[in-house]
C-alpha cells in the first residue's frame, strides 16, 4: 500500500499539471462505465491497429491478460500511454490530456475482466471447498498445488468474480492465451492429450493430465489435433450449488498474492 | 531502349577505370547484371527483378542436414530484426531498430562500423513497429531510410554521413522502414504512413546529392487524372503508401512499385470509389517517375490489403507464348499475373482461403460478395487484416519454375468506426479482431504460371519469415517459433532446420564467403550466418 502511494505521488510528481483534485489521481478501478466508454472511444481510434478491436491482440500483444509485464500498476499504464515504450510502441503524450488518458488506462485495464464489481459469497466456506473439490490437483495457490492450470495466488488482483464465476461454470469459454489442448498421435505408441507446452514447426510438447511431458518429433505424429477453445478443465455448472459457486468466487477473489 | 543500352555501357566503362583503384565499388552496372553474380547480394531481392533466387549450388540437397552455424551477430537495441542484408566485396550491411546500419565482415561476424541514428522522443510509428528492413549499395556509398523520415548516404567503408534529406515529416506519421532501391544514378525510397492518413508517393534522388530528382505522387490530386475515384476531397488522406521495395526492368526502364491501403483503411463510406492508385502495382519509367501503367488489384480496399508485396518480375510462358510478367502473390489471397510492358491482366487465381471475392473478372477486377466489408459489429472475412502473405519476401525460382510465398491461413472480424483525420493520429475508422484459434502458416509452392499449390510445408502459425530459393534445389525460410529451416525445392521436404531462438521476421540471403556458399538471416535481436564444415 506504501509503495502503490509512493508511485502515485510520483505520478504526480511528474506531470504537476495533474491537480490533486481531478479525477486522475483516483485508481483505475474506480473508473465508471462513462469513463470507460470514452476510453474504448480512444481505444478503438488509437491502439485497436495493433493491440485488437477487442484487445484481444494483433501486430502488439493481447490485452486480454490478467498482468501486464512492463505496466505493474495503474501509474506504470498510464505512463505508458503518454510516454510508449522505446522501439516498440508509440506514446501519445499530452495529445489525450490527463483525464481522456486516465479513461484510456481505466478500459484497457478493464479488459482483463477484473471489473470493478465485489464477490458478495463466502471466502472461508470458498476455501473449504476449493480443498474438498481438488482444484489444488491443477492450479497453485501461494506455492502449493500442481501447476497444470494458471497460477492462483493473485487472481482477485487479475479477474472480476463474473469472470471467475463463468470460468468455473464454462471453462472453455474462459480459455487464458497459450492454453491450448491437442492430442498428438504418434506413428507408434499411444495418443496423448493435453495442454501444449510448446510447439515449432519440428517439435511439439505436450503436458498430459497427469502432469508429464511429452517431446515429439512433427515427423514422428500421424496428426496433432488441437481442440479449439476446449479446456482441461471440467465445468463446475452442475458440480456447485449457486451458493457454493458464489463462495468459491469470493475465495479466488480474496486471493491478492504476497503483496 | 537504345538509351538504356549507351548508360550500361558508360556504367561499365566506370566500373573497369575505377576498379582497380576503390575497393567496394559497387556501380550500376553490376546491380543490372547481380543475378550474374551470385557470390554477393546487391540489392533487397538479390537483383532488380525480385526473385529472391541464387544460382549458387554447393548446399544441395544431399548436403543440406550438416549445414552449421559459423557465427552469430547480437544487437544491443531493442525491436525485431527484419533486415535483409547486402553483401558486397567483403562487407555484409545489415541493419537494426531503430535506424542503425552496421556493416560486418561476414568471414567471422565482427562489426567493422555502425551508423546510430538517434531518435526523437516524439517519434511517431502509426501502425508498425520500429524497424528497418535493409539498405540500397550504389558505388562508394549505403543507403538508409530512417523512422524518422530521413535518407541518409553514408559511405560504405567507414560508415560517415555523406548527405542527409528530409523525404517527409514525421510529425503527420510519415517513416521510412523501407530498403532503398538504387537504379543508375538514383536512390529510390518509399514511405510509410497508410494508417495515418498521409497522401503516398515515391520519390528519386540523386544518388551523389540528395537532391529530390522527382516525385509521384500514388493518389492523385484535384485536377488530375484518377482524382474522380475519390469522393470529395477524401484523396487528401488517402495513404496509398509504398513501404516496401519495388522491382526494375533494366530494358524497360520500368520502376515496379505496389502502394498500400487507402485512408482509412476500414471506413470506406468517406472515401467512395475505386480511390486510384491505392492497393494497386504502378510501372514508373525511372528517369521521370511518370507511371506509363497502373494495375489495382483491389479497387476500394476496406481490409487493410495493401499491395506492397514484392513485385517478381519472371519470363513465362503463357498460353504457349512467351511473356514478360510480373507475378505476386497479393495480401488479398489472390495470385496475379501481369504483362509487365503493358500491365495487361493475364491470370488471377486464389492461393488461400478467401471469402470476399467470388473470382476475378476478364480485367482484372475482383467479383466482390456482398456483405463482406467491415461492420460495426464485427464481419468474418477471410483473410485476415495482415492478409494472405504480407512484406515477408516471395521467390521464384527459374529451376523449378515455383513461385514459393510465405502463407498466413487466418480470418478476422472486421470492424468499421467514426473517423477523423487528426494529423500524426491514426486514421484507420475500425479494426480486426483475429480468429486466431485455427490459424496456421505455410511455405507454399505455387505453379508460377498458374497460381496453384504444388505443395505446402505448414507452420504453427501464420508466416512472417521471407523465402530464399537456390539453384542447389533448396528453398530456405523461417518461423514465428524460431525454425530456420530448409526444403527441397521439388518436393517441399524439410532437409535441414536450427532453432534460432527467436521469431524469424526477415528474409534469407545467400552469397559466397573466401568462396564457400554461406545462408544468412536475421532473426529475434540477431544475425545468423551457416555454412557448410
Amino acid at each position: 500500500m506504501i509503495i502503490w502511494v509512493l508511485m502515485v505521488a510520483a505520478w504526480l510528481t511528474a506531470w504537476p499539471a495533474v491537480a490533486q483534485t481531478t479525477t486522475t489521481d483516483r485508481p483505475l478501478a474506480a473508473a465508471d462505465a462513462a469513463d470507460r466508454a470514452e476510453g474504448q472511444r480512444l481505444y478503438t481510434a488509437q491502439c485497436a491497429l495493433c493491440h485488437g478491436i477487442d484487445g484481444s491482440g494483433g501486430y502488439g500483444p493481447s490485452l486480454l491478460r490478467p498482468t501486464f509485464v512492463r505496466a505493474a500498476d495503474d501509474a506504470g499504464l498510464i505512463a505508458i500511454l503518454r510516454a510508449g515504450i522505446p522501439g516498440l510502441m508509440p506514446g501519445f503524450g499530452d495529445a489525450n490530456g490527463a483525464r481522456r488518458t486516465w479513461q484510456l488506462a481505466a478500459f484497457v485495464r478493464s479488459l482483463n475482466g477484473a471489473g470493478s464489481e465485489r464477490a458478495t459469497g463466502n471466502p472461508q466456506h470458498g476455501s473449504t471447498l476449493y480443498q474438498q473439490r481438488g482444484c489444488a490437483a491443477c492450479h497453485v495457490v501461494a506455492g502449493v498445488g500442481r501447476a497444470l492450470g494458471p497460477d492462483l495466488s493473485a487472481i482477485g488482483l487479475q479477474r472480476g468474480p463474473a469472470y471467475l464465476a463463468e470460468a468455473l461454470v464454462a471453462p472453455a469459454a474462459r480459455v487464458p492465451d497459450g492454453h491450448v489442448v491437442v492430442t498428438a498421435r504418434p506413428k507408434t505408441g499411444a495418443p496423448v492429450r493435453g495442454l501444449r507446452v510448446s510447439e515449432d514447426a519440428f517439435w511439439v510438447h505436450v503436458r498430459d493430465t497427469g502432469g508429464r511431458l511429452h517431446a515429439f518429433r512433427v515427423a514422428d505424429l500421424t496428426d496433432l489435433q488441437r481442440e479449439a477453445g476446449a479446456s482441461l478443465m471440467p465445468s463446475y455448472a452442475a458440480r456447485l450449488s449457486a451458493t457454493d459457486l458464489n463462495d468459491l468466487v469470493a475465495y479466488l477473489a480474496s486471493l491478492r498474492g504476497q503483496r | 531502349m537504345r538509351r538504356v543500352t549507351a548508360a550500361r555501357a558508360a556504367a561499365a566503362g566506370a566500373m573497369i577505370m575505377c576498379g582497380a583503384a576503390l575497393a567496394a565499388q559497387v556501380p550500376y552496372a553490376r546491380l543490372v547484371d547481380a543475378a550474374r553474380e551470385p557470390g554477393v547480394w546487391l540489392t533487397y531481392s538479390g537483383a532488380y527483378n525480385g526473385q529472391r533466387y541464387s544460382t549458387l549450388a554447393q548446399i544441395t540437397p544431399v548436403n543440406v542436414a550438416t549445414l552449421k552455424p559459423a557465427w552469430i551477430y547480437q544487437v544491443a537495441g531493442q525491436g525485431q530484426m527484419e533486415t535483409s542484408a547486402i553483401v558486397a566485396d567483403g562487407l555484409m550491411y545489415v541493419t537494426e531498430p531503430p535506424t542503425t546500419v552496421t556493416a560486418l565482415d561476414p568471414k567471422n561476424g565482427r562489426p567493422i562500423w555502425s551508423y546510430v541514428r538517434p531518435m526523437p522522443s516524439n517519434l511517431r510509428l502509426i501502425g508498425f513497429p520500429a524497424t528497418n528492413r535493409g539498405v540500397a549499395i550504389l558505388d562508394d556509398m549505403v543507403y538508409v531510410g530512417s523512422l524518422d523520415g530521413v535518407l541518409v548516404a553514408l559511405d560504405a567503408q567507414t560508415g560517415a554521413v555523406r548527405w542527409e534529406t528530409k523525404v517527409a515529416d514525421n510529425g503527420t506519421g510519415h517513416s521510412i522502414t523501407m530498403a532503398p532501391l538504387a537504379v543508375k544514378d538514383k536512390v529510390i525510397v518509399g514511405i510509410s504512413g497508410g494508417e495515418a492518413g498521409i497522401r503516398g508517393f515515391v520519390d528519386a534522388y540523386e544518388a551523389k546529392t540528395g537532391k529530390l530528382a522527382w516525385r509521384t505522387h500514388t493518389v492523385p490530386a484535384a485536377g488530375e487524372r484518377g482524382v474522380e475515384t475519390w469522393a470529395g476531397e477524401s484523396w487528401k488522406t488517402g495513404a496509398g503508401a509504398t513501404w516496401l521495395t519495388g522491382s526494375f526492368d533494366p530494358e524497360l526502364n520500368l520502376l515496379y512499385w505496389g502502394t498500400g491501403n487507402p485512408g482509412p483503411d476500414w471506413n470506406g463510406d468517406v472515401r467512395k470509389g475505386d480511390n486510384l492508385y491505392t492497393s494497386s502495382v504502378l510501372a514508373l519509367d525511372a528517369d521521370t517517375g511518370a507511371m506509363k501503367w497502373h494495375f489495382q488489384y483491389t479497387p476500394h480496399d476496406v481490409h487493410d490489403w495493401d499491395a506492397n508485396q514484392i513485385q517478381v518480375l519472371a519470363d513465362l510462358e503463357i498460353n504457349g507464348r512467351p511473356r514478360k510478367t510480373l507475378v505476386t502473390a497479393n495480401r488479398n489471397a489472390f495470385y496475379y499475373v501481369l504483362d509487365r510492358v503493358t500491365g495487361e491482366f493475364l491470370h488471377a487465381a486464389p492461393y488461400a482461403k478467401q471469402t470476399w471475392a467470388k473470382g476475378i473478372d476478364p480485367k482484372g477486377r475482383p467479383r466482390v460478395v456482398e456483405g463482406t466489408e467491415p461492420t460495426p459489429e464485427g464481419n468474418l472475412v477471410y483473410p485476415s487484416l495482415q492478409g494472405s502473405t504480407n512484406w515477408p519476401s516471395p521467390s521464384f525460382s527459374p529451376q523449378t519454375g515455383l513461385f514459393y510465398v510465405p502463407v498466413r491461413e487466418m480470418g478476422s472480424y472486421y470492424y468499421k468506426t467514426d473517423v477523423d483525420y487528426e494529423p500524426g493520429q491514426p486514421f484507420t475508422g475500425g479494426g480486426e479482431r483475429r480468429k486466431a484459434d485455427e490459424a496456421w502458416g505455410a511455405v507454399r509452392a505455387l505453379n508460377a504460371k498458374t497460381g496453384a499449390k504444388v505443395w505446402d510445408f505448414r507452420l504453427p502459425s501464420p508466416s512472417w519469415s521471407g523465402v530464399l530459393s537456390t539453384a542447389g534445389g533448396l528453398v530456405f525460410s523461417g518461423s514465428n517459433e524460431g525454425n530456420f529451416y530448409a526444403l527441397d525445392a521439388t518436393s517441399g521436404a524439410p532437409l535441414w532446420q536450427f532453432q534460432v531462438g527467436g521469431m524469424v521476421r526477415s528474409n534469407p540471403t545467400t552469397f559466397l564467403v573466401e568462396g564457400r556458399q554461406h545462408v544468412s538471416v536475421a532473426a529475434g535481436h540477431a544475425v545468423f550466418m551457416f555454412a557448410l564444415p
